[in-house]
């Protein structure tokens, strides 16, 4: 992929710039030549199963781990040699990573306090923030007593309050059940609109990424296998692996090599050329979604569509495929 | 009382738990709470508020007193000063040898006290300085024999110190520093307190290293019961300053134990990297300074010891080892057959130790309320120091004329060494998932079924480790024992070691420094071989 996609804007430098950054841990290697930019007040999601490197981008970032090779620039300005504490970064953990010892108010003021602000004007921040994430009040809390959304906000508030440059999120939303999940999730997408928030965010959670972020970086093995906008990344895989981890069901081998067909490309037409027997049905949001494996032909497809009606396991029904759909993928 | 649920899966009828209950209670009830139940009535009772005001005013008692009070303040700080920057470097750093310093540590603090003291002496002999028994030499034997405590307690607690705090700190814009200061160092506070009053008790409560160092003039507490209780029959005296010694440990162990509850904090992190690779030149010269550090602390007095017991007529030989089998008029037996008594009662004491320390786990695990006092109960003889407890043996026991007995030793050794039966056991069985025995009991498995394939496979080792310890403790005792040693046959080693070193003559300290080497060994493989294969864990055992 490019280097530059369009959607940074060419108007305006990006605010973040990685360059042939690679990282190794001994042997390991963790990242490998990644080249990425955030432009200010984007958000980019870095996507990838777990061990593709994601965590240890967003510590090359933060500085907690040093670049084996490459650059990575702030705001136009080289952070080598720039130490974690002077880089004005936020950092949210998937464990929240609350300070134990200290008071929710605490928590959120302690970058305030590294700044050396007068103690009136971190007080009335935190309440600010804590204001802005739902939690007014509760500054003398001490940690251990809140919940797994409630940390999750604190974790929020903390990392927001010293107005980070660029604000890191890192499977922030990992330890919470799913209906918190993406209540949270959209809560977020609209706080970084309104506050203008420059976001840089890593999940394995392809749904969470679509929800909040602008553009997507897919990760695979330390090295990016492709990225951009949420839609044209979800309509056009280049890859069996993006597409398989994006969730698409429909990746076929063809002769010519892998095939992913868009689940609307399949539907029940009695006129269909496919006789497939239906192998599975679930009940998704008002449809079912339908698994069916292809009859009389030698080496069987499996066809996954969403239909209005409930079929049975054991039917036999003819499926039509649009061919327009049809998108050839890279092994 | 209420049973919680989970007991009748996991431990089937109550009636064991109250056997367990019963016979702890019944242990500790006779060997360590009416001893120490006799000083308490000698000093306040017997003694009256008049005489224990003039016994506390006496001069002797307050330059003990003072003199208690500041060595350990010292031999804390110095013991923290030397075993802080060890334990640091030991729960962030890989480096090679790191195994072993949490293993070598160990061994100063099972050596027995008076192979401690006899090593600094000669560690300070041999580069020539003339301060063996000076207060300089009782410290080093303390930070010697403490170290150990500093290192795993506060290591093995920072090793597993969840690490995304200080990444969320430096990331705020803390410095390196800043983020230890503000964000580490509150975290690993109640560590490093429980440590330092641990070493503070152990160095208030130490008897045989004073009594070898100290011998220019030094008293402590210790010292002064063991001198008014044994030569000068002034059981009053030794009563109260032992009473004044049970208050400080008392309390100590109470402020120390709110400090920790208060100030431990939950960690739900899951950053626990623990001990990174070395990077820098830098680091690498940090960790060898670190290593060096540990073979200057704990080296060079084992060094010193062995290459003194070596020595012979200005050449080097095993004669002084040849000579452990002949008899001296100074002491009983030969020190050849005192090693044997220390091996036979090490040895008896140590079983007594497991069967009652297993029953005692049980009690503590499954009895809820109650097993949270037999808990407090049961820890108290490590507190306590021998010497006050011996003591109290001598004042209670009067009764059915039990201090002849020879069980009492190996039973008194046993006290000691249950503690640290618990200490590992319980954790062990604390930590056994109760849908294990859920499992099992639902496959068919009765109570008893359950205990024997379920708990005690999970708790062997634990079990192995707690005895092993105790047979260790047992074969250095030496605070209780010269209260309630009897003729030949209860004779034990470091009871020769000590006397052989309070005469003049190098032919006695040469047989001294032997007999303290072999113990060592025999103390030091132990601790080895219950270190071997073991996972880094937290606290001392």
């Amino acid at each position: 992929m490019s280097e530059l996609s369009d959607w940074s804007g060419r108007l305006s430098a990006p605010l973040l710039s990685l360059r042939n950054v690679t990282l190794s841990y001994g042997d390991t290697v963790a990242l490998s030549a990644v080249n990425l930019d955030v432009g200010a007040g984007k958000v980019v999601a870095v996507i990838g199963p777990s061990g593709c490197g994601k965590s240890s981008l967003l510590r090359a970032v933060a500085g907690l781990e040093p670049l084996t090779n490459g650059r990575i620039e702030l705001d136009g300005q080289s952070l080598e040699g720039v130490a974690t504490h002077e880089r004005g970064l936020g950092l949210m953990f998937q464990d929240h990573a609350l300070f134990p010892h200290l008071s929710v108010g605490d928590n959120v003021a302690f970058g305030l306090r590294m700044q050396h602000q007068p103690t009136e004007q971190r007080q009335q921040r935190v309440g600010e923030l804590l204001d802005l994430v739902g939690l007014a009040g509760l500054q003398s809390r001490a940690v251990h007593s809140l919940s797994g959304g409630e940390a999750q906000r604190v974790a929020l508030a903390r990392a927001l309050a010293p107005s980070p440059r660029l604000l890191m999120l890192d499977e922030p939303l990992g330890s919470l059940d799913r209906v918190l999940r993406e209540q949270l999730a959209s809560e977020l997408r609209r706080l970084f609109t309104e506050l203008g928030v420059t976001a840089l965010h890593v999940t394995h959670d392809q749904a969470e990424a679509f929800t909040m972020a602008d553009h997507i970086v897919v990760l695979r093995n330390g090295q990016i296998e492709q990225q951009g906008a949420p839609a044209e990344l979800w309509h056009s895989p280049t890859s069996v692996f993006v597409a398989q981890f994006l969730g698409h069901p429909n990746i076929w081998k063809d002769t010519s090599g892998h095939v992913l067909a868009p689940i609307t490309a399949v539907r029940v037409d009695p006129n269909g050329p496919i006789e497939a027997q239906v192998e599975q049905v679930e009940f998704r949001e008002g449809r079912f979604r339908v698994t069916a494996r292809e009859l009389v032909v030698v080496e069987a497809r499996r066809l996954v569509f969403d239909h209005n009606s409930a079929l049975a396991v054991g039917d036999v029904v003819r499926l039509f495929v649009d061919k327009a759909q049809l998108a050839a993928l890279a092994d | 009382m209420t049973q919680p649920a989970s007991v009748g899966a996991a431990g089937g009828t109550r009636y064991p738990t109250v056997a367990a209950v019963l016979v702890t209670v019944t242990f500790f009830g006779l060997l360590v709470v009416w001893p120490l139940a006799s000083v308490f009535q000698r000093s306040l009772a017997d003694v009256g508020p008049d005489r224990l005001v003039d016994i506390l005013g006496r001069g002797s008692v307050r330059k003990a007193l003072f003199f208690t009070v500041w060595q350990s303040f010292a031999s804390a700080a110095l013991t923290l000063a030397i075993g802080l920057p060890i334990a640091h470097a030991i729960a962030r750093y890989q480096f090679w040898g790191r195994k072993l310093i949490r293993v070598v540590a160990v061994v100063p603090f099972v050596l027995p006290t008076v192979v401690v003291g006899a090593a600094i002496e000669a560690a300070f002999s041999r580069v020539g300085l003339s301060l063996g028994r000076s207060v300089l030499a009782i410290l080093a034997a303390h930070v010697f024999f403490n170290v150990a405590i500093v290192i795993r307690v506060v290591g093995g607690f920072w090793a597993g110190l969840d690490q995304s705090p200080v990444a969320a700190a430096r990331v705020l814009g803390a410095s390196p520093f800043a983020a230890f200061r503000w964000v580490t160092l509150p975290r690993l506070m109640p560590s490093i307190v429980g440590a330092g009053v641990l070493v503070f008790l152990f160095s208030f409560t130490s008897f045989g290293v004073i009594l070898i160092l100290g011998r220019g003039g030094r008293a402590t507490l210790e010292t002064e019961i063991y001198r008014n209780a044994i030569f000068r029959q002034e059981f009053d005296v030794a009563a109260v300053l032992a009473l004044v010694q049970l208050l400080v440990v008392a309390v100590l162990s109470l402020f120390a134990a709110r400090f920790q509850r208060r100030h431990a904090t939950a960690q739900r992190g899951r950053d626990r990297r623990g001990a990174l690779p070395l990077r820098t030149a830098g680091q690498r010269l940090h960790v060898f300074g670190i290593i060096l550090l540990v073979v200057g602390v704990i080296g060079i007095p084992v060094l010193a010891l062995v290459d003194a017991s070596l020595q012979v007529g200005g050449g080097y030989g095993f004669g002084n080892y040849r000579n452990l089998l002949d008899k001296v008029s100074l002491l009983p037996v030969s020190p050849a057959r005192s090693m044997f008594t220390s091996l036979w009662f090490a040895l008896i004491a140590a079983l007594i130790a497991a069967v009652v320390g297993l029953l005692a786990a049980f009690a503590v695990v499954r009895a809820g309320r109650v097993g949270s006092w037999l808990e407090t109960l049961a820890l108290i003889p490590l507190g306590v120091s021998a010497v006050t407890l011996g003591f109290g043996y001598l004042l209670a026991f009067t009764v059915f004329d039990l201090r002849r007995s020879p069980w009492l030793i190996p039973l008194a050794h046993a006290v000691v060494g249950v503690p640290f039966v618990l200490a590992s056991v319980v954790p062990a069985l604390r930590g056994i998932d109760d849908r294990f025995r859920q499992a099992a009991a639902a496959l068919g498995a009765p109570p008893g079924r359950v205990l024997l394939l379920i708990d005690w496979p999970l708790i062997r080792r634990a079990a192995f480790t707690g005895a092993g310890f105790a047979f260790a403790v047992s074969l250095g005792e030496f605070g209780a024992t010269t209260f309630l040693s009897r003729g030949e046959e209860s004779f034990t080693a470091p009871l020769a070691i000590f006397r052989l070193l309070s005469q003049p003559g190098d032919l006695l300290r040469g047989q001294a420094l032997a007999l303290s080497v072999l113990i060592g060994l025999m103390v030091a493989g132990i601790a080895a071989i219950l270190e071997r294969g073991r996972g880094e864990e937290v606290g001392l055992l």
